[in-house]
């Protein structure tokens, strides 16, 4: 799974929290390890500091020998040996992975490929290197005039380390030799990039792992959120106390009974196949959520008796707008209960909807309730449902949408939300 | 034979009257002293009259069944009926208290029925507060957590705000200005109201008149005198801290 995540992409970049690091000059790093862009990227990153580098050492050597050919030459030297120091065993790691080997074969060849950058690094640094120690001795020669007659070849340690330590004889020596050009070599020549290379596998799986975990998070998510709208659309208590109304009117007024019961299943058909149809999105439309609203306030009408009368007016041509479920049934189940169910008397509800514009020119849809029942009073609440309608409104379209409650004296008590014209866009 | 006073508290009419007539069916000595639809009324009825069973609906518009349990005396047997309350049916199952589940079924009712009559000569075991205390409770936790909406007076218009959108609550002789980021309103909840239902680590006291949202305030000045003032985000109001209040953000 994981090898197949990695070969199957190597020229592509890998996901951001695997590569590891974003900047600029180091982009090769956001690239598969051993992989084509990885190495292009890689080569002139290198090529360009040993260019530079290159030039400091070109302008000692032609100061320093009075002669412009030899500077060039010792330059044209020390670069070509630098380069193929660094970049022969990635290369050879790359032209390894794009042969597409099982993954622990292919492990084990990429080992192979850096070990033998190691072998040529050494041979590389002795050809450039033996050329500038010759032009060094030549240049000793005819300038100091041989003074301590022959510079004795140093060896690769102090050459590259340069931190004074005196070369080591024998068996020991060789040991200590071998060990340190093979870290030295194999820095330079891949060594790094060979522990990202390993690491890389795991990296990746770890990734896909997050990834695989969050994309279930959002799916639970989703099933629940689908689940709690559902629920609230058919509240228990609601379809209950429906149930048991309807148990009574059976013997008492079997024709209302037999009106309450078409009024709940326009009301059951509204909510519930709405649920199938919309698996995968949990937007629904306008026309939906008035529908929705429309049986629940008709069963209402059949239960509450001719005190209760309702309105809904929504043009045809908003119906198709998108809308977030469960929010108008809310505010319509509001106004029932805490506007009209508590005042005697008779009650109205009505439904709008509108576009308006805002002061910044937005165009907005504004979907209200208007109740002409017991209105607000001050007070405090701890409302659930009207808190959720400000979540979601929150979550989905942040500050560009609004619920708003208000009675004015004399006047219904008007609850609305305002939410942008072109949601698809705006859903974050 | 002594007749048993029966009052039915039911908001649902046909519910009502099903209830009123299978209980006539099945209790002949049942003397119908009040049907109500609502919850005041029922809850005048039980002062009234000398009720020995009582069948309140939990849920009605107005006072709740549990609020008319009680103002009933501990002689008046009480039978809760609800729809859908899974968590007030778990308070029931103590069996101090009987309640049944809409819609009513007979051979239920007549259960509950006999065992409130054989209850009723007995002297009353009192725990009823009690446990009607505690199932308010749970109906609360299920039905309301924290304060989350105040209705305001801004002008002669009630509106609702969101306590998110609070900036500071502020204590004035009989009212309490409630101040966002768009809107001024007056309340006359006291602030002492407000406080329970506030998270403290959300909205600061910094002052005997001041609740403040704690991720509103801009920066804290101090004057000549040493005291404490907060410059708050988009609002150019200065809010005084008091002393005893000083404290939060003599760190800062």
């Amino acid at each position: 799974m994981g090898a197949d995540s990695t070969s199957a992409s190597l020229n592509q970049a890998l996901p951001s929290d695997v590569a590891n690091s974003r900047l600029g000059l180091f982009s090769y790093r956001n690239y598969p390890v051993f992989s084509l862009p990885w190495l292009k990227r890689r080569s002139m990153l290198f090529g360009v500091a040993i260019m530079i580098y290159s030039l400091f050492v070109f302008v000692g050597m032609w100061l320093r020998s009075k002669n412009f050919q030899t500077g060039l030459f010792s330059t044209i030297h020390f670069f070509l040996g630098f380069m193929v120091m660094v970049s022969v065993g990635p290369s050879l790691a790359t032209w390894v992975r794009y042969r597409r080997f099982r993954l622990s074969k292919e492990r084990y060849a990429v080992v192979i490929a850096i070990m033998l950058g190691v072998v040529s690094s050494y041979f590389a640094d002795q050809w450039s290197s033996g050329y500038l120690e010759k032009v060094f001795e030549e240049q000793k020669f005819s300038s100091v005039d041989a003074k301590n007659g022959n510079v004795p070849r140093q060896d690769v340690t102090t050459r590259i380390d340069a931190n004074g330590k005196k070369p080591a004889q024998g068996l020991g020596a060789l040991t200590v030799n071998v060990i340190w050009w093979l870290v030295v070599y194999g820095a330079l020549g891949g060594g790094f990039a060979l522990r990202a290379y390993f690491s890389e596998q795991r990296r990746l799986t770890e990734s896909h792992h997050r990834r695989e975990l969050a994309a279930m998070q959002l799916q639970k998510d989703e099933t629940a959120l689908r689940l709690s709208v559902l629920q609230a659309q058919v509240e228990p208590h609601f379809l209950f106390n429906t149930l048991a109304s309807l148990r009574s009117l059976v013997r008492q007024d079997p024709a209302r009974a037999e009106t309450t019961i078409d009024a709940l299943v326009d009301h059951l058909r509204a909510t519930i196949p709405k649920m199938r149809e919309d698996t995968g999105k949990l937007m629904s439309t306008l026309g939906q959520q008035v529908d929705i609203c429309s049986s629940y306030l008709k069963l209402m009408q059949v239960r509450m008796g001719p005190r209760l009368r309702y309105e809904v007016s929504v043009l045809d041509s908003f119906r198709e707008l998108e809308f977030p479920p469960l929010m108008l049934i809310s505010l319509v189940e509001n106004a029932i209960k805490h506007g009209i169910e508590t005042k005697p008397g008779d009650g109205r509800i009505q439904i709008q909807a509108e576009k308006i514009i805002t002061g910044t020119g937005e165009e907005k849809l504004k979907v209200s309730v208007l109740d002409n029942g017991l209105g607000l009073s001050t007070g405090l609440g701890g409302g659930l449902g009207l808190a959720n309608i400000r979540d979601q409104l929150k979550a989905h379209f942040g500050a560009a949408a609004a619920l708003e409650i208000g009675t004015r004296p004399n006047a219904d008590t008007i609850a609305s939300v305002e939410l942008p014209l072109s949601m698809s866009n705006e859903n974050a | 034979m002594k007749k048993i006073n029966i009052l039915i508290a039911e908001d649902e009419q046909p519910q009502r009257l099903a209830l009123q007539q299978l209980i006539a069916e099945l209790m002949p000595d049942a003397n119908m002293v009040a049907c109500c639809e609502d919850g005041l009324s029922a809850l005048e009825a039980v002062q009234q009259h000398q009720i020995d069973i009582a069948f309140l609906d939990i849920r009605m518009p107005g006072v709740s069944g549990l609020e008319v349990a009680r103002a009933a005396p501990p002689t008046t047997q009480l039978i809760f009926t609800t729809a859908y309350d899974e968590y007030a049916i778990n308070a029931f199952d103590a069996g101090a208290v009987d309640y049944l589940l809409k819609p009513i079924k007979r051979e239920r009712l007549l259960q509950s029925i006999e065992r409130s009559r054989s209850r009723l000569d007995l002297p009353s075991t009192n725990n009823m507060h009690a446990l009607i205390d505690k199932l308010q409770q749970q109906l609360q936790n299920t039905h309301r957590h924290a304060l989350k909406w105040i209705s305001a007076s801004v002008g002669d218009t009630i509106k609702m705000f969101a306590i998110e959108d609070v900036q500071f609550f502020q204590a004035q002789d009989k009212y309490v200005r409630v101040v966002t980021n768009a809107d001024e309103a007056i309340i006359r909840t006291p602030l002492k109201e407000l406080i329970p239902g506030l998270d403290p680590e959300i909205f600061w006291q910094v002052h005997r008149s001041l609740l403040v949202r704690a991720n509103a305030i801009q920066r804290v000045k101090r004057d000549d005198l040493g005291k404490f003032y907060l410059h708050l985000k988009g609002n150019p109001e200065v809010l005084p801290v008091s002393g005893a209040f000083q404290h939060r953000f003599k760190a800062m």
